[in-house]
C-alpha cells in the first residue's frame, strides 16, 4: 500500500534537494567570483546549440495556434481579429511551455550529462582535491549561462511564433499582412507581454537548477548518467508545467491589483 | 608525540540505506607507505575519498593532521587540502583541458606563479613523469598508462607530502604497470612523501608498502607491515593474498566475492 505513495515522497524530498542545491548556489555566487570567460563561453555554447531548434519549435507554434483559431473563428466570421487571438494565446500560455520543453529535452539533457560524465569520472572530485571549488568552477558559469540563454532563446521563440502566425494566417486563412497585425495591440497588453516574460524567466530557472542538480548529483557509472538524463527531462518538464499554473495565478493576481489601483 | 598524517575513528559510511564502511579505526604516521588491498566493491575508493575529505563519513571522525576536514572551511580546510595528491581510479583528467593544463590547473588555482612559472613547473612534470611530447595533446589522445602518467604527474604538481594512489595500475599490462611502480617508487624517494595506495596486485603491495590493511566486509583490517601480512592468522587475508578458490572470502555466506 505504501508502495503506491513512494514515487510522492521521493518527489518530495527530490525537491527539497534541488531547493537545497540552489541556495547552495547563491551561497557560492555571493562569495566567490565567477569567471566571465567561463561563463560567456557556455553562453554561446547554449545559445548556438539551441537557436535553430528554438526558431523552429517557435515557428510552428505559432502557426498551429494560427490554424486552430482559424478553424473556430471562420463560423463567426470574426477573422478580423486571428492575429490578436492567436499571438496572445501563443505567447502568454503555448508558446513559452512548448519552447521550454524543447529547451528541456536539449540544453537540459546536454547539461546533466555533461556534469553527470564529469561526477562519474571523478572529475568533479578531482577539482576539489586540486583546491578549486566545483560549484564555482563548473556549476555555476552553466546554471548562468541558462538562464540568460535559455530567457533569450524563449524571447526568440515567441518572435518568431508571430511571424510563423502571419505566415500561416495569409496562406491558410487568407488574412494579409496589415490585417493580422492590426489587433495584435488591441488585444496583448502590456501585462500579457510582460507576464509572458516572467514565465520565460521562471521556466528558465526551474531549468536551469535541474539539470545542473542532477548532474552534479549523479551516482552510478555510465548507467547513472543515462538515469540522470532521463531524470532531468522528465523532471523539468513536470516542473515546468507546475510553475506554469503558479506563474499564471501570480500574473493574474498581479493584473488585478493593478487593474484595481487605477 | 607527533601529530598522526591522518587519523580515523570509529568511521561508518553509510550510502542510500546500505552501510559500506563501519568501525575504522586506522592511523597513518608520516613517512609511511600503505598498500589497501581487497576484493573490487568492498570500499577501497570510499576509504581513501574519506582520507581525502571528499566523502564525509555518516558517523564518526576523519583527522589530517589534527584538523577534521568536516568541520573547517575556508583558507583553513584549503591549507589541509593543497598538502593532500591524488591520483583517481579513472584518472579524473579534465578532458577539455590539453595535458599541461591539467597540470598547471591546480598551479593556477592555488599558487601565485605567473604563467611563465607555471609553464616551467609544468614542463618539469611532464618531464619527471616522460611524457614531454604530450605536452598539448588532449588527455583522451594518449594511452591508458601516458593517462596514469598525467594523473600522476598532476597529484604531484603541489607538492603534496600526503599522497593517495587509488589503483595506479589496474588496466594496464604487466610492463607498463611495473613502470608506473617504479615512477611511484622514485618519486616517493624523491620527496619523502606518506603514500597511501590501493593495489590487488600483491607483487606491487609488497613492493612499495610499509604496512598493508584490507578492505573487507565492512571491516578494514590492519594486516601489520609486509611479513606480519605474509603469516596473518585472519583467513580471509591468506586466502586474498594467495589468490585461493576456496575459502571464506568465497563462501556461500561471505558475500565478499560472489561472480
Ligand atoms: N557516491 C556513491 N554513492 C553511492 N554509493 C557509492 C558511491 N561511491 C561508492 N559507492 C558504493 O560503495 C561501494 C564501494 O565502492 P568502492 O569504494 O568504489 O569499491 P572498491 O573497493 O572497488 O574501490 C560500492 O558498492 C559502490 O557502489
Ligand atoms: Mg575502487
Amino acid at each position: 500500500m505504501m508502495a503506491i505513495f513512494q514515487p510522492f515522497f521521493n518527489i518530495i524530498s527530490e525537491t527539497g534537494r534541488v531547493v537545497q542545491f540552489f541556495f547552495q548556489m547563491l551561497d557560492v555566487w555571493k562569495r566567490k567570483s565567477i569567471s566571465r570567460d567561463l561563463m560567456f563561453e557556455q553562453i554561446w555554447k547554449v545559445t548556438v546549440q539551441s537557436s535553430a531548434t528554438t526558431a523552429l519549435a517557435g515557428f510552428f507554434v505559432g502557426a498551429i495556434m494560427t490554424v486552430q483559431f482559424t478553424m473556430e473563428m471562420k463560423d463567426f466570421g470574426a477573422l478580423g481579429y486571428l492575429g490578436g487571438l492567436s499571438t496572445s494565446g501563443t505567447i502568454r500560455e503555448v508558446g513559452p511551455l512548448l519552447i521550454a520543453f524543447m529547451l528541456a529535452g536539449k540544453v537540459g539533457a546536454f547539461t546533466s550529462a555533461e556534469l553527470g560524465t564529469m561526477r562519474v569520472t571523478e572529475q568533479i572530485d578531482a577539482i576539489r582535491c586540486l583546491g578549486a571549488d566545483p560549484i564555482q568552477e563548473l556549476v555555476l558559469p552553466r546554471f548562468i549561462a541558462i538562464v540568460i540563454s535559455s530567457f533569450f532563446l524563449l524571447g526568440l521563440g515567441l518572435l518568431l511564433s508571430i511571424f510563423g502566425g502571419m505566415l500561416l494566417g495569409k496562406y491558410f486563412s487568407g488574412v494579409n499582412y496589415e490585417e493580422y497585425l492590426r489587433h495584435i495591440p488591441t488585444i496583448v497588453s502590456l501585462p500579457s507581454i510582460l507576464s509572458g516574460l516572467f514565465k520565460c524567466f521562471v521556466f528558465a530557472v526551474v531549468l536551469a537548477v535541474i539539470c545542473t542538480h542532477r548532474g552534479y548529483s549523479t551516482t552510478g557509472g555510465a548507467k547513472g548518467v543515462g538515469r540522470s538524463v532521463v531524470q532531468t527531462a522528465v523532471s523539468t518538464m513536470v516542473a515546468i508545467v507546475i510553475a506554469d499554473w503558479a506563474t499564471s495565478l501570480l500574473a493574474d493576481i498581479a493584473l488585478k491589483i493593478f487593474l484595481r489601483s487605477r | 608525540m607527533a601529530l598522526a598524517a591522518i587519523n580515523l575513528s570509529d568511521v561508518k559510511v553509510i550510502f542510500e540505506g546500505s552501510t559500506i564502511l563501519e568501525n575504522v579505526n586506522l592511523t597513518v604516521q608520516d613517512g609511511d607507505s600503505v598498500a589497501i588491498i581487497g576484493p573490487s566493491g568492498q570500499g577501497k575508493s570510499v576509504l581513501l575519498k574519506i582520507m581525502a575529505g571528499l566523502v564525509l563519513p555518516t558517523e564518526g571522525k576523519v583527522l589530517v593532521r589534527g584538523e577534521n576536514l568536516s568541520e573547517i572551511s575556508g583558507a583553513r580546510r584549503q591549507k589541509v587540502v593543497n598538502k593532500i595528491g591524488m591520483l583517481f581510479q579513472k584518472n579524473a583528467l579534465f578532458d577539455s583541458l590539453t595535458c599541461g593544463d591539467n597540470i598547471a590547473f591546480p598551479l593556477r588555482e592555488v599558487t601565485d606563479l605567473d604563467e611563465q612559472q607555471i609553464q616551467k613547473v609544468v614542463a618539469e612534470f611532464l618531464e619527471a613523469v616522460g611524457i614531454s611530447h604530450a605536452k598539448n595533446l588532449f588527455p583522451d589522445e594518449i594511452s591508458g598508462g601516458m593517462q596514469k602518467r598525467l594523473g600522476i604527474a598532476r597529484a604531484l604538481a603541489l607538492n603534496p607530502d600526503l599522497i593517495f594512489y587509488d589503483d595506479p595500475t589496474a588496466g594496464l599490462d604487466p610492463i607498463t604497470s611495473r613502470k608506473i611502480i617504479d615512477l611511484i617508487l622514485r618519486l616517493r624517494a624523491q620527496n619523502s612523501a606518506t603514500v597511501v595506495a590501493v593495489t590487488n596486485d600483491m607483487n606491487r603491495a609488497y613492493q612499495m608498502a610499509s604496512r598493508i590493511w584490507m578492505v573487507v566486509d565492512r571491516q578494514v583490517v590492519d594486516a601489520g607491515s609486509v611479513e606480519q601480512t605474509k603469516q596473518h592468522q585472519d583467513l580471509r587475508i591468506q586466502q586474498f593474498i594467495t589468490g585461493a578458490i576456496r575459502g571464506p572470502l568465497t563462501a556461500p555466506d561471505s558475500g565478499a566475492i560472489n561472480d
